[in-house]
């Protein structure tokens, strides 16, 4: 799943580990998540949105639409 | 457990709650060598080290519940990688053993094996995920 966490991020200059300790997980999984290796939880995914106050589609796009 | 870093399910303090336990369970397998096979007291010691083991099992999945979920989606893929692994070598070494090879108490190498590939399968999803 393409997405725009990684501009979002460095938008607010913040460093993975940074995103990470706000979003409570580890900083291997926010690069995970940049890196389009892995797509987080439903819930994840609403915690990520609610930080950058926006909608999940407008972080995450499906690449199969 | 450090919840402050979800990577690390491995800490000090879950190290060493599991090293106490697995340092008991080895105390009593001496213990118990010295004892009369079938005697109560015997029976008493090998019931204390299956508990023991359901310690160290309750330990390690609570330390493996508090990991954020890419790291749990890890090990659980790593578990899993141990489970079919270990079953494999397992069967493997029956179908040598029945063609000659020398026989070897497996039950004993079972939790090491089963260890040692949880710790290879962790390390190579990490590598994965990057």
């Amino acid at each position: 799943m393409k997405n725009r966490l990684r501009l979002l991020r460095a938008e607010r200059g913040w460093s993975q580990a940074d995103l990470g300790k706000r979003l409570q997980v580890s900083r291997q999984t926010v690069n995970a998540i940049e890196t389009e290796k892995y797509d987080p939880s439903l819930p994840l995914a609403f915690r990520i949105a609610r930080l950058f106050g926006g909608r999940i589609e407008d972080i995450f796009e499906n690449g199969a639409d | 457990m450090d919840q402050g870093n979800p990577l690390k399910c491995y800490d000090a303090r879950f190290l060493g709650q599991v090293l106490v336990l697995a340092g008991l369970i080895v105390a009593l397998s001496f213990l118990g060598r010295g004892l009369e096979r079938g005697s109560a007291l015997r029976l008493a010691v090998g019931g204390a080290q299956g508990a023991l083991i359901a310690f160290v099992i309750r330990f390690t999945v609570r330390a493996i519940r508090r990991l954020d979920e890419l790291q749990l989606r890890i090990h659980l893929e790593a578990i899993a990688i141990s489970f079919a692994g270990t079953a494999a070598m397992g069967t493997a070494w029956r179908f040598v053993e029945r063609a000659g090879a020398p026989g070897f108490d497996y039950g004993v190498l079972l939790w090491p094996i089963m260890v040692l590939l949880w710790a290879v399968g962790v390390a190579v999803r990490r590598r994965h995920y990057g």
